[in-house]
């Protein structure tokens, strides 16, 4: 199995471009005819000699033909892994192949060009026998182009044309003698190909249309759908990795899948991949500099109150000094003339002398009240102010004194309301005084009770949140009860507002329904106004705050299990194992305070960077024994397996020797036992069955292909399609081998000729 | 060229013999590529190809091949064509997952038709925003595209 549990790291962006190959000599290498095999595969190409062990080239089969004027004013034609190295060749990058087959044959005539130019082609023509893989059942139409390309292009001499998944299969048996059953999986297409009488018999395969790179595509859309907000662009080049590395194939999918969120499974089988985030920025000093900083603040909040209490000082001495030239200008009256001391009130721009009065009781007042507030003292209520004319009946009091009157009556009025606001304020302050008394009162002798109470306290509060939200929430919904109940209110309200003024028909009833005679009446348009009312909910919230600061001092350990029990309760959901594995929960609104350090913080932004797999890991695999996982609308393996063998004649050598290779779901961890335990369930019982895997399920379609055409020389000869035969039998023409596809010259003769 | 191409072939293993050696201004390599040693193959020279060779053709996607190779003759019945060999439909019951999770599902949404695992997914289902049902659906092609 893959490794599992821990941190995967995925890599960033696109595969590393690998450099091109060194030119080889072909003149030596190809020297007396030996064949030039080519592996065709529709994702990658490899390419070599017939007598070598491996390929000479392997590479990606894609070319890009494209303009970049910064680079060179030619057109460029990159072929292979090299596509990826010029971000401007991205939208042109072309494959050769749809679906297993190839249908672009500019792409096709790009990649042998790079295959000939690399293999160090210098002749005017390719003058090797040419060994290449076709899909099995080819259309007529991609090897008439295929031979028309080799032909007329590059002038081969022959070209022999053959299976790569049966290839490998003899690569890995030594010979058709023994019988088997293929199964090949590629990029895009799985394959079952029965062999017996020495031969393949395409006749009787079967095609599921889904291969490795159909899992890389569900994997891709299935994280894309599950982590929809995930602050990052998964590259169909990443889901290819996570395929390659995390899936498996399940041996019982039913049973796996069904304890897959298990508790005791999921840590051995969530994978955490964590794409790389940005590093926050980070407060990085130590308690003691935070310390210093605001000391230093301090420091200077004290400097500027010592400044503001300096100018208070020099405004108050400016205040006694104007008040006391006042006050001499008073006192010089007596020592004058009534002419200069009016000219000299005028000087000072008073028109009288209670101007003058005024203004030295008003300036009096100011430096009074600065001085107490200087000392620290109240502005203490002189003596009551008295309103002697207030009470006095209208008859006694002449125009001046009724005038005088009202004007006390209204002071009194305002200072009787003033005293009434601040007995009561002061009545408040004592309640609360007492209230706070009583509780640490009752906190030192019942704590128990105390506490007991505190927490009933703060449950109301969150339930009285928590149903104001519930019935927000389904206000939203027009069908629910609160919604209906609302308009019903409204109506009510609306059919009873107007009746009213209609006067005619109302009934005494309507007219006196003791509305508003109960507070709860005035709730009536609370209910009916929609929106969240913020202010008693914010109320609530600073309850509940100051709450969990009590508890938080007296009874820490409370809280924390509150969060642990909320914490359990979302981390044993299904959803949440599903998207976040076996991790600690993140609450929302934690009841405990927490303090983040800096290490959390990362931690904090690493995760919103992660994802899980977990059931993704059977799920994707699992598509080519259900096809219709995917929407596919064909037969699982196991069922195509059988209609397979049903179609061969039921041989029991072919299941005794199940084959498996190819580059799609061979590659996948635990196929063989699964395939073995399906196939066994169809089986005869006792039925001897082997199944195995390909040496190298990727590379040995490419050795048996050179193998063969070395060992098997009368074979191989017999099989080459010469010049001659593709001007006379057309270019579909293939000559039939065991390795090969079936041709029939029907076919060939009642197809139209070549567009 | 005869004589030429026989002088070649009798020089084993000469380096400068490779074409892009032969051409150095073309085939040089591309400098700012993201990765040195990248050939521009555009310019390389190629004698192997016949240069009277063009096929100037559109190509045709495989269903397009396929479709029209289907309707143009009459393939023996026996005969392994590509459509022949496509995997026939499933004669089996199908089992039923859940679209969100992957989990066996026993209920489908009638609203949606979506197929979930339990009360619990139900309720994230609720919470979807609307139109994701579809990618949802999508994914094992039963979406509803309207248009």
């Amino acid at each position: 199995m893959a490794a599992s549990s821990g941190v995967y790291e995925v890599p960033d962006g696109s595969p590393e471009p690998v450099p091109d190959l060194p030119s080889f000599d072909f003149a030596t290498m190809g020297q007396g005819g030996v064949p030039l095999v080519i592996d065709n595969g529709s994702d990658r190409c490899r390419a070599g000699w017939a007598t070598e062990q491996d390929p000479r080239m392997e590479f990606e089969s894609l070319a890009a033909r494209y303009r970049n004027r910064k680079l060179s004013a030619d057109p460029i034609l990159l072929v292979g892994s090299s596509v990826h190295s010029d971000p401007m060749a991205k939208s042109s990058i072309r494959r050769a192949f749809d679906g297993g087959v190839v249908t672009n044959f500019d792409a096709m005539e790009s990649i042998l060009d790079y295959i000939f130019t690399v293999l160090g082609c210098v002749d005017e023509r390719v003058d090797q026998p040419i060994v290449m893989t076709e899909t099995v059942c080819t259309p007529y139409t991609s090897r008439r182009n295929m031979s028309e390309l080799l032909f007329e292009c590059y002038n081969v001499p022959s070209v022999t044309y053959g299976i790569d998944s049966v290839w490998s299969y003899y690569k890995n048996t030594g010979s058709f003698a023994t019988d088997g059953l293929v199964v090949a999986s590629g990029a895009t297409a799985s394959h079952i190909i029965p062999i017996y009488d020495a031969r393949a018999h395409t006749e009787h395969c079967k095609r599921i249309n889904l291969g490795g790179a159909s899992m890389d595509e569900f994997l891709l859309k299935l994280l894309q759908l599950k982590y929809s907000a995930f602050p990052m662009k998964i590259t169909e080049w990443q889901a290819r990795d996570l395929v390659q590395r995390f899936t498996y194939v399940a041996e019982d999918y039913e049973k796996e899948l069904s304890c897959y969120l298990a508790a005791e499974n999921l840590a051995s089988k969530d994978v955490t991949v964590q794409f790389q985030f940005p590093i926050p920025t980070l407060d990085e000093r130590s308690e003691e500099e935070i310390q210093r900083v605001t000391d230093r603040r301090r420091e200077q909040m004290k400097k500027m109150h010592e400044m503001a209490a300096r100018k208070r000082q020099e405004k108050l001495e400016q205040r006694v000094q104007e008040l006391e030239e006042l006050t001499a200008v008073r006192a010089s009256r007596d020592e004058m003339d009534a002419d200069s001391f009016a000219q000299k009130l005028r000087d000072l721009g008073f028109r009288s002398e209670r101007e003058l009065l005024e203004a030295i009781a008003s300036a009096q007042q100011v430096v009074d009240r600065a001085q107490s507030k200087e000392l620290g003292l109240e502005p203490e209520e002189k003596e009551p102010p008295t309103f002697p004319l207030a009470d006095m009946p209208d008859e006694e009091l002449t125009s001046e004194q009724r005038q005088e009157k009202r004007k006390q009556v209204l002071l009194r009025a305002g200072h009787e309301a003033r005293e009434r606001a601040r007995v009561e304020r002061e009545k408040e302050k004592a309640r609360q005084d007492e209230e706070r008394q009583q509780d640490d009162e009752r906190r030192m002798n019942h704590f128990d009770e105390w506490l007991a109470d505190l927490k009933a306290r703060r449950n109301e509060t969150i339930a009285r949140i928590e149903d104001r939200r519930a019935h927000h929430r389904e206000l939203n919904d027009r069908r629910s009860h609160a919604s209906q109940v609302r308009m019903r209110n409204i109506a009510d309200l609306a059919a009873s507002e107007t009746a009213a003024p209609g006067g005619k028909r109302r009934r005494r009833s309507v007219d006196d329904d003791d509305f508003g005679a109960e507070d709860d009446d005035w709730n009536v348009y609370r209910d009916i106004n929609k929106k969240e009312e913020a202010e008693v909910d914010e109320e609530d919230e600073l309850e509940l705050d100051k709450f969990n600061r009590q508890l938080s001092l007296y009874a820490p350990d409370y809280l924390e299990a509150l969060d642990r029990v909320v914490r359990a309760e979302i981390e044993n959901t299904t959803m949440y194992r599903f998207t976040d594995g076996c991790q600690q929960a993140i609450l929302e609104k934690p009841a405990a305070p927490q303090k983040l350090d800096n290490a959390a913080i990362v931690a904090g932004v690493a995760r919103e960077y992660q994802l899980h797999l977990n059931i993704e890991r059977i799920r994707v695999p699992e598509i080519i024994f259900r096809p219709g996982l995917v929407g596919l609308d064909q037969a699982g393996l196991l069922e195509t397996i059988d209609g397979v063998l049903r179609q061969a004649g039921s041989r029991p050598s072919l299941i005794n020797n199940v084959f498996v290779t190819g580059g799609g779901f061979p590659q996948v961890p635990g196929i063989l036992g699964r395939l073995e335990r399906d196939i066994r369930s169809i089986a005869p019982a006792g039925a001897p069955i082997a199944v195995r895997r390909a040496a190298d399920p990727l590379r040995d379609a490419w050795r048996g292909a050179a193998l063969w055409s070395t060992r098997e020389v009368d074979a191989f000869r017999a099989s080459r399609i010469t010049r001659q035969d593709y001007l006379e039998q057309g270019g579909e023409y293939l000559r039939e081998h065991g390795a090969s596809n079936r041709y029939s010259a029907i076919a060939r003769r009642e197809s139209p000729a070549p567009p | 060229m005869p004589v030429n191409k026989r002088g070649r072939k009798s020089r084993p293993g000469s380096a400068v013999d490779t074409p892009v050696s032969q051409e150095p201004r073309e085939g040089e390599p591309l400098a700012s590529f993201k990765t040195a040693g990248i050939t521009n193959l555009f310019g390389v020279a190629k004698p192997f190809k016949n240069s009277e060779y063009k096929s100037g053709r559109r190509w045709r996607n495989l269903k397009q091949v396929v479709a029209q190779e289907q309707a143009s003759s009459d393939w023996p019945v026996d005969f392994p064509t590509y459509w022949a060999a496509d995997a026939p439909p499933s004669l089996v019951p199908q089992k039923k997952y859940c679209d969100i999770t992957g989990l066996p599902a026993p209920y489908t949404d009638p609203k949606t038709s979506v197929r979930y695992h339990s009360a619990e997914v139900y309720r994230i289902l609720r919470l979807l925003p609307p139109g994701s049902e579809q990618q949802y659906l999508a994914l094992r092609n039963a979406s509803v595209a309207l248009k």
